[in-house]
């Protein structure tokens, strides 16, 4: 399935869904529609994963680029609802537990709220 | 310009031992059957690649788990073919030729492509450690997920500096 990238904002955040799969072919799409996100000031961005039913190492280098560039920033950003194959290239890429990935949309939004942009210490995703 | 074939063969299996338990029967036997595809390095193609092999892996009775990371792998596979490839000769882009083998114990399968490896080989992540910085490694992660997930990887590089990736799935024993 073709990467599809639905964005809105609310309040001061951006709040990214994809579905599909986040592979080499979609990552020029993601790239371009992430960047002047990651280039304005103090970004606040979430990305729900749940839509995700592939995604290989190009995409987790996406995520992996749009977390760094938030940091350099002074934002904040958060991941949610991991579906098991995100889960599990997450997992092997030894990205789990170092990247801001929370179980509900609810706990990452609370997150973005508190401008907390350091990995969280106890809220690894299950999926 | 995706050519698929199936074609019965008697070459051997690719050159890797392994002492392995007997294993469930499959559904067929594939010793002397190999699926080949090949296709134009370009992304778009990879999905196809992805849905052959998880194709052939289901025939062979891998848990829905194994088949995920099969596709997985021989996508990152191909992802590596395609970002190395060559650029493309009087318009014609260079192909990458996939060989899906199920035998009865496992399922092998090789990436060749028709690029050359930078003297250094494909990037490959060390660590996944944060920099002093904080910053996380953003690249060079396809080699780690393909030998995280795969019994056993070969590289070869050919006598026209092309080069093939060689991975191998086993069954688990239920």
């Amino acid at each position: 399935m073709n990467l599809q990238i639905q964005s809105e904002t609310v309040d001061d955040k951006t709040i990214m869904s994809l579905r599909g799969d986040v592979d080499l072919g979609g990552a020029p799409e993601l790239r371009a529609i992430l960047s002047p996100i990651l280039e304005s000031d103090n970004p606040r961005l979430l990305i729900d994963l749940s839509g995700v039913n592939f995604m290989d190492s190009t995409g987790v280098g996406i995520i992996v680029n749009a977390f760094n560039r938030v940091r350099e920033k002074q934002g904040a950003i958060a991941f949610c609802t991991p579906t098991p194959r995100v889960h599990r290239v997450l997992q092997i890429s030894g990205l789990l537990t170092k990247l801001p990935l929370y179980e509900t949309r609810e706990a990452a939004l609370t997150a973005l709220e508190s401008s907390f942009h350091a990995p969280p210490q106890t809220s690894e995703a299950t999926a | 310009m995706v050519n698929s074939r199936t074609q019965k063969t008697h070459a051997a299996s690719l050159p890797i031992s392994r002492a392995t338990a007997p294993k469930p029967k499959p559904r067929f036997d594939g010793s002397d059957e190999k699926v080949v595809i090949q296709i134009p390095a370009h992304p778009r193609y990879v999905r196809v690649v992805r849905l052959a092999a998880a194709g052939v892996a289901s025939g062979l009775n891998f848990s829905i788990e194994d088949v995920e990371d099969i596709k997985l792998a021989v996508a990152e596979a191909c992802n590596n073919a395609i970002l190395h490839a060559p650029p493309p000769k009087s318009g014609r882009l260079p192909m990458v030729t996939i060989t899906l083998l199920p035998l009865a114990d496992r399922l092998e399968m090789r990436v060749e492509d028709e690029g050359r490896l930078p003297s250094s080989g494909v990037p490959r992540r060390k660590t996944t450690e944060a920099s002093d910085e904080g910053a996380l490694p953003e690249g060079g992660l396809g080699l780690l997920i393909i030998e995280s997930l795969m019994d056993e990887v070969q590289h070869l590089t050919g006598m026209k500096s092309n080069t093939t990736l060689l991975m191998v799935k086993y069954l688990r024993a239920v």
